[in-house]
């Protein structure tokens, strides 16, 4: 079956300080995906590991460096943009910057209909945002006419991948999208990603640092760090039985909502990002708890283990 | 937790509402409605709830810090002071001030706005010590600022860079450390790993529990974050619409949460190797203006009954630790407390 996105080598590099004094920083070093139809898969890992910087590559915000990106086979370039948000859309993180708070929300979806010429009458049109609207649990009549103010985190974040919607993409590219969500609001988010997956069959690459609902929703996964993916596979190989330290690491910094499951061991914190990212060899290597020699010169290749993709001296 | 231990901060039918006049209407946000709060010492008590449920107001208020447009409408609080039981609020602004860092303190949800960007982390120090203990000299000052950073296991070097030079989890240590400096009695936290990654979150929580565990105070830790109580609290006290809705320890309320806000809490939450189906807590928190009659809950209540819609219920105690406010409690239908 043909992929419906597919991310080979791709790199970023961003130039930092001076003209004089410059240094080059790897957000994305040489990543490689796919992506099936109606499957959600996940992009996890802390801030400053580059997975912000994968979706706006792959959403045409950004140029790569270097390697290739395939929607469905076809190669993305910078001047195919409007096929390529015809069948990719994004969500992101705060709702309430999503939206400009003197606009009514129903407006934006107006401009949607607009720019992709989807309906041919405003009655069509109303028709038609108001099934998209149905879609993720709201009615056109309770909507229109409001300002962001007027609705919650949880409602206006639906609202956003109800707007997403209407240009019946493939793939939603969804950053961040319940970090600002009250954690019992949460759920209703995220069931909706499944939803869309089993009823429209719509793929969401998620992009979180909560591996609780990564674990939940998505189907494979993939977790990164300082620009590389250290370890991909299924939910269940990667989260329920982690190969790479850390993934280990970042699965049991998760605090559980169990009082006699703490945290028993003390944690080691990052040294400044910037060595993090400069450093030779594995990138993990100053934190880990089972680093070796080569570990601090040699960077690891990607190994397989099981059908996992693991980034690690340690299955060499 | 040793139930005998002293209470060091209490409040009695704490009321503090925001009083807002929109073109000469009056707006009245009931963020804080008659909440009874025993906190004792040496522990770490935890405030849960959603966005909006008037978390953050309740901190302000036990941090003696009301000020217009929220106004104190009725209530007292006390802090133990010296053995002493003294009603805060009627303190002169140069008591209160004196009464913070020194006695309570407050760490704040964003680091960034808490640091002066223009100024060094050492020069923070200086003028926070400068504030209370003036009568060191500099070099002095400094040294203390020194040792107090490495005790807490912070590179000695950060009191040389500024804010923006640090990493978010390092600067939001700087400020706990900064609001740990004289060794206060009690520590008020609104949400201070809110922001923060899983792993930072993890190092910021444990240097926590290590000040609280050295300096024997007591924490109030305000966050949405269920999984961060039952890392750290002793007790925990459900917030919602401006009231204390069940009180217990964490064991009681997790193992058995009574309240049914509670339970939707704890059970919306997703669990490793675990993919049942989990539901969100169903409708949206009410409006602090326009609370709904009865239990604020009813709304959203699956067990609403028509008096539940009439009357708020009072307090019924399951267990001599464990309090809940809800009608279905003490009639026995939510099965029998233990």
């Amino acid at each position: 079956m043909e992929k419906l996105l597919e991310v080979k080598d791709l790199t970023k590099q961003y130039a930092q300080g001076s003209l004089i004094a410059r240094i080059l920083i790897t957000a994305v070093d040489h990543i490689s995906f796919y992506m099936n139809q109606a499957e959600i898969f996940t992009l996890a890992g802390e801030s400053g590991c580059g997975k912000t910087t994968t979706a706006k590559i792959v959403l045409g915000f950004e140029e790569a460096t270097s390697g290739t990106i395939l929607h469905s086979g076809k190669p993305q370039t910078r001047k195919e943009k409007v096929w390529i948000t015809e069948g990719v859309q994004a969500i992101f993180q705060d709702p309430f910057s999503t939206f400009n708070p003197l606009r009514t929300v129903d407006s934006y979806f107006f401009d949607t209909v607009k720019n992709y010429q989807l309906a041919q009458s405003k009655q069509d049109a109303i028709e038609l945002i108001d099934q998209k609207l149905r879609a993720v649990g709201l009615t056109y009549g309770e909507f229109v006419g409001k300002y962001p103010n007027e609705f919650s985190g949880g409602q206006l974040q639906r609202i956003s991948i109800a707007r997403a919607l209407m240009t019946e993409p493939k793939l939603l590219i969804a950053d961040e999208p319940v970090s600002m969500v009250d954690a019992s609001l949460r759920m209703s988010i995220v069931n909706l990603f499944k939803k869309l997956r089993d009823e429209l069959g719509v793929s969401v690459l998620y992009i979180t640092h909560d591996l609780a609902t990564a674990y939940y929703v998505s189907d494979r996964i993939a977790i990164m760090f300082r620009g590389n993916i250290v370890e991909m596979g299924t939910v269940e190989q990667v989260l329920m039985n982690p190969r790479h330290p850390y993934t280990r690491l970042l699965r049991d910094s998760i605090p559980q909502a169990d009082p006699r499951k703490t945290w028993a061991d003390t944690v080691t914190l990052a040294e400044l990002e910037h060595d993090e990212y400069l450093r030779e060899g594995c990138k993990f290597a100053g934190r880990c708890p089972m680093v070796m020699e080569r570990c601090k010169t040699q960077i690891p290749g990607d190994i397989s283990v099981e059908d996992v993709l693991v980034k690690c001296h340690l299955y060499d | 937790m040793d139930s005998q231990a002293e209470t060091i901060l209490r409040t009695e039918k704490l009321k503090a509402f925001y009083v807002l006049d929109m073109h000469g209407t009056q707006k009245i946000v009931k963020a804080v409605n008659e909440v009874d709060l025993e906190i004792k010492e040496n522990e770490i008590y935890g405030i849960a709830g959603e966005s909006g449920c008037g978390k953050s107001t309740l901190l302000k208020a036990l941090f003696n810090a009301i000020e217009p447009p929220l106004r104190l409408i009725g209530g007292k609080i006390y802090y133990r002071v010296n053995w002493e039981d003294v009603d805060v609020t009627s303190l002169s602004p140069e008591e209160k001030r004196k009464l913070r860092l020194e006695y309570i303190s407050y760490i704040p949800q964003g680091s960034m706005s808490v640091l002066n960007p223009v100024m060094k982390i050492k020069e923070s120090y200086l003028d926070f010590i400068a504030s209370h203990v003036p009568e060191q000299s500099r070099r002095e000052t400094l040294e203390l600022a020194q040792q107090h950073i490495v005790e807490l296991g912070l590179p000695k070097n950060i009191l040389n860079a500024y804010p923006h030079q640090l990493s978010g989890g390092m600067r939001q240590r700087v400020t706990i450390a900064l609001s740990a400096l004289l060794n206060p009695r009690i520590m008020i936290g609104d949400e201070p790993t809110t922001a923060l990654d899983v792993v930072v979150q993890r190092g910021v929580i444990q240097m926590l529990k290590d000040i609280q565990r050295k300096l024997k105070n007591t924490i109030i830790l305000v966050t949405h974050d269920m999984g961060v109580h039952a890392n750290v609290a002793n007790r925990i006290g459900i917030m919602y619409a401006g009231k204390i809705v069940e009180e217990g320890t964490t064991i009681q309320i997790f193992d058995n949460p009574l309240h049914p806000y509670t339970q939707f809490l704890i059970n919306s939450l997703p669990k490793f190797g675990d993919k049942m189906m989990r539901e969100s807590v169903p409708g949206s928190p009410p409006s602090l203006a326009d609370l709904p009659t009865g239990c604020p809950f009813h709304p959203r209540c699956p067990h609403a009954r028509d008096i539940c819609r009439e009357q708020m219920p009072g307090f019924s105690h399951p267990d001599e630790t464990h309090k809940v406010a809800c009608w279905l409690i003490g009639e026995g239908e939510h099965g029998k407390a233990s």
